[in-house]
């Protein structure tokens, strides 16, 4: 795409200027829901498909699309949803899903992984605006530059649509869209609740999370994140706005559970035990990306419960520092680093929540000039992507491996995630800090500069006026 | 526990069990204790038509009135331990992960009432041994000390092909409300192979059990008889001794049978530790016209396929059949993918699947198994196969059995053949009056091998993993609730001697 090109010399005279990032928007959106069309329909890639459908890297005992099969199944008979230890999704999909025919749910969680991008694009184009603190100049050149995509010094800041096709092409987002993950549709409820918080739209940003928090339970998290997010959209006070969001999630939620228990006539505790309680209480040590559920095969029964708890406790405790820090002039980005907390720390997480964390990161590609490590972090990606098959496939079908060294791998993931996350953090101090410092010396410039032409009013020399440079 | 409506009379009927069935309101119970499974496709029907699956299996039908499912509950491990130490099994391991209530099978073996409720619970892996078969004696009138129970010895009893160790208890009223009588049947069940153990065509009791007849019948039998089914062949190709027997006709065959008398042994004495077949000829191999064969299918340890096969060899008539299954908690099935397909015998093709009902039970983890049961119909000359998909669970450490890598035992699946008056040829008559209208055939037990962690890491999978994660807490709180402070370097800041030496080596300053 040609967005890292340099801008046209001179503007088209005539005509109103027409946004051009719509356009290439609508291009890369048609692009990546082409791409992952294909790979769900034709018939050539069946076996990519089976594969991935059951795969434990990008699907969950959570979010496998089988046991939606099942919900659904039983949903059309009037059977129990909740009598079994299959299905954990919440009944909001059901009356969707059966309405659907089922050759056209691969269509629609295209179409979800592309509104995804979109709301992708949005946020970085909303973040022009709301974060002018991540954009400010850090030096003279980039002062001075104009607006719009340019190899500069400061580094180049990705326009909406190639966030959005970053998203679309990562191999990591297609593959789990084509394995019919429901987690597509969790991650869908997340963005389209960040983009209506940018948007100041508070109680479609409660309803969106609160979707996301039945499917998944720890996007709940992200509500202090939000309401800072809307803050920024409506200037209004943070203490208004976070209590606010809050109650609106509890709103919501009720909401939610009056129509299970009136309308769809199931049992209020049945679903909150089979959705959120089983993920806070991971009964189900499937192996997958990330730490818990090895950890939680060899422990005790004793200490099960400590772990647990301990380990539930641990996504939110990252939220203070975050939002302390980065809060108030760019968040944003804690939305972005809280994304990447989440998806190393949960409980079940898959290819998809890493997906979303590097779909995110674009948004901030003004930073990445600024990082310290990025040959460790790609070694460390490419590593897990080709040996996490492997290392799965030699324990559970060849008998020739055994769970360590698939163990060993989620926490190199592990390790790389930090060095990821903590380039980011890195990157961002250094980018904030660049700027405040190039706008402190620019305010003791000028401050001098006028201070010069004051006193030497009636002379004027070429030389003066350097303050710059 | 009230239980006036059964007779008591200790005199025939064993006191052990019976204050056992009536202590926890048991009216009818099948207890079979089983080493092998029976090959039909070898041997025909089984013996009375009832065999039994592999390993222990436990029926009992509870009575239900005035009692609520705690109190079932209850009784229920007091029934399962008291028959453990009964019969020396670990039948104490049946609690509630593994036993169900299947809602179609078993209805003709009911209790007195429809409201008694079937438990059942099986344990595949379970060996049989002289434990078990000692105590199973001791319920006899005589106990092993006399009667034909006196000739069974358990060397060469369980070294059988198959041997199965029977208590069935049924019940009987003779109207509604009244009286109500229950009788006990205690059968083995045995598979011998004369050419294995004695390498010479031909068998004498002797020579098969390794005991002579020559304990007196037991004095409290009402008769005591040995049944020989006389081979269907030219009178030259065998001979069988004592050869001055009664010949009966029974199921179509002829029976020698000779009377064990009560006070001496066999008569004509001399030829009873010669009570034998020479020249043993095989008959060609009894085949019954249904057969079942149960399988996994798809690799790894994962997920699987659980697969069943009936085929109807009958040339015109269609079976009306139902399977019964009851998986473990960890073989998690998906009701969805329960298929049935029927090909026509030597074609591709499929037919319409014909099911007629499927009962479905999800399994809860650690707490019930899954129970499918699916009445089907088999077209005539069609094989039939029902699939379902299931995916495997990972087990905590301590939930593994020594030798995890051996997997677990997915016990068999029943198949429940109603015949409709039509009955297979060959097919014995059932003692049981009740249940001469069905038919059951008892599918492979399977195993399915489980993923295993590695048991030598607790400690060290903890140690890592909280390093780890100590490490991106550490990470993430020093980059969050630090600052980025710069200083000014020109000319006149002192420089570490370790950057001085980097400049002097790599000539910087050039």
């Amino acid at each position: 795409m040609s967005e890292c090109g340099p801008a046209h010399a001179a503007p088209v005279p005539s005509s109103p200027p027409r946004p051009p990032t719509y356009r290439r928007l609508a291009a890369a959106l048609t692009l990546g829901a082409a791409v992952r069309l294909v790979l769900q329909y034709v018939p050539a890639v069946a076996a990519l498909r089976t594969a991935a459908q059951s795969s434990i890297l990008t699907t969950t005992p959570l979010t496998r699309w089988s046991r939606l099969q099942e919900a659904l199944y039983l949903y059309d008979r009037g059977l129990p949803l909740y009598d079994n230890a299959l299905v954990h999704q919440p009944p909001l999909l059901l009356p969707l899903l059966s309405v659907i025919p089922a050759s056209m749910h691969p269509l629609l969680l295209t179409i979800v992984d592309t509104a995804v991008a979109a709301g992708l694009a949005t946020l970085a184009r909303r973040q022009r605006e709301l974060e002018p603190a991540a954009h400010a100049p850090i030096d003279a050149d980039d002062d001075h530059a104009e607006p719009g995509p340019k190899i500069q010094g400061g580094g180049v800041a990705w326009t909406p649509a190639a966030v959005a096709l970053a998203y679309l092409l990562n191999p990591l987002s297609i593959l789990s869209c084509v394995a019919m993950d429901a987690g597509v549709i969790e991650r869908g409820a997340m963005i389209a609740a960040a983009v209506f918080a940018s948007g100041g739209d508070s109680i479609w940003a409660s309803g969106a999370i609160t979707v996301a928090f039945q499917m998944g339970f720890y996007p709940v998290a992200l509500a202090p994140i939000l309401a800072l997010i809307q803050r920024r959209a409506t200037q209004l006070s943070a203490f208004g706005v976070i209590p606010a969001v809050i109650i609106s999630i509890l709103m919501w939620n009720i909401i939610f559970y009056t129509f299970y228990t009136n309308v769809m006539e199931l049992d209020g505790m049945a679903v909150l035990k089979a959705t959120t309680g089983f993920v806070l209480s991971v009964p189900d040590l499937q192996p997958n990306l990330g730490i818990f559920w090895y950890l939680l095969t060899e422990v005790f029964d004793h200490f099960r419960g400590f772990f647990v708890m301990v380990f539930q406790l641990h996504p939110f405790v990252y939220l203070a520092p975050i939002i302390m820090r980065f809060g108030r002039e760019t968040p944003i980005f804690c939305l972005t680093v809280y994304t990447g907390v989440l998806a190393t720390l949960k409980a079940y997480p898959t290819v998809g929540d890493y997906a979303l964390w590097l779909g995110l990161l674009p948004i901030y590609a003004n930073t990445w000039k600024y990082f310290r490590y990025p040959f460790i972090t790609a070694n460390v990606a490419v590593y897990c992507a080709f040996l996490f098959p492997i290392m799965h496939a030699l324990w559970t079908r060849f008998a020739s491996g055994n769970a360590n060294f698939f163990y060993a791998l989620t926490l190199v993931l592990v390790l790389g995630a930090t060095v990821l996350q903590a380039d980011c953090l890195h990157a961002m101090h250094v980018r904030l800090h660049h700027a405040h410092a190039y706008a402190v010396d620019k305010m003791h410039a000028e401050v001098e500069e006028s201070e010069e032409v004051g006193a030497d009013q009636v002379v004027e020399g070429p030389g003066n006026g350097g303050g710059r440079g | 526990m009230e239980q006036s409506r059964i007779t008591k009379k200790y005199d025939l009927f064993p006191r052990t069990l019976g204050q056992v069935l009536n202590r926890f309101g048991v009216e009818a119970l099948d207890l079979t204790m089983t080493q092998g499974r029976w090959m039909h496709d070898a041997w025909g029907w089984p013996v009375d038509g009832y065999a039994a699956p592999p390993g222990f299996d436990v029926r009992a039908w509870l009575r239900t009135e005035r009692r609520n499912a705690t109190t079932l509950d209850k009784d229920w491990v007091g029934l399962t331990n008291a028959l453990s130490g009964l019969f020396c099994g670990s039948l104490n391991f049946l609690d509630g992960t593994n036993i169900a209530s299947p809602a179609l099978a078993y209805k003709d073996r009911q209790g007195s009432s429809l409201l008694d409720v079937l438990r059942h619970g099986r344990l595949a892996r379970e060996a049989v041994c002289t434990e078990n078969l000692t105590p199973w004696g001791k319920l006899l009138p005589c106990s092993t000390k006399a009667g034909l129970a006196a000739a069974l010895n358990g060397y060469r009893l369980f070294d059988a092909d198959y041997h199965s160790i029977q208590t069935l208890v049924s019940i009987t009223c003779a109207s509604k409300d009244s009286a109500c009588t229950q009788q006990l049947t205690q059968r083995v069940v045995a598979v011998f192979n004369p050419l294995r153990q004695s390498n010479k065509p031909e068998w004498s009791f002797t020579s098969l059990m390794d005991r002579p007849l020559n304990r007196p019948a037991c004095a409290l039998a009402a008769s005591s008889t040995l049944h020989v089914t006389i081979p269907d062949l030219p009178a030259g190709a065998f001979q069988l001794h004592p050869a001055d027997h009664a010949a009966v006709m029974i199921n179509n065959k002829q029976v020698a049978t000779y009377v064990y008398l009560r006070h001496h042994s066999l008569d004509p004495a001399s030829a009873t530790q010669s009570l034998r077949c020479v020249r043993l000829v095989f008959d060609h191999p009894p085949t019954t016209d249904f057969s079942v064969s149960r399988y996994l299918t798809d690799a790894g340890q994962e997920r699987g396929i659980l697969a069943v096969d009936l085929t109807n060899h009958r040339q015109v008539g269609d079976r009306t059949a139902q399977y019964t299954d009851v998986l473990p908690w960890f073989v998690r099935a998906y009701l969805h993918t329960v298929a049935y397909t029927c090909y026509p015998q030597g074609h591709a093709t499929p037919a319409d699947g014909l099911v007629e009902g499927v009962w479905f039970q999800h399994g809860i983890d650690r707490q019930r198994p899954t129970v499918m049961e699916v009445q089907v119909t088999v077209p005539a000359s069609h094989l039939c196969t029902l699939r379902v998909e299931y995916e495997l669970a990972n087990l905590q450490y301590a939930e593994f059995r020594p030798d995890a890598e051996r997997g677990f035992e997915v016990g068999s699946g029943l198949v429940t053949l109603f015949l409709n008056g039509t009955r297979p040829a060959r097919l014995p008559t059932a003692i049981d009056p009740k249940a001469s209208d069905v038919v059951r055939i008892h599918a492979d037990a399977v195993q399915v091998q489980l993923p295993v962690p590695d048991f030598s890491m607790p400690y060290n999978v903890i140690t890592f993993t909280c390093t780890v994660l100590a490490f991106y807490f550490g990470t993430m709180f020093s980059l969050t609730l630090s600052r980025a402070v710069s200083y000014r370097i020109d000319e006149t800041t002192k420089k570490p001697v370790v950057v001085k030496i980097d400049e002097l080596v790599w000539h910087k300053d050039e």
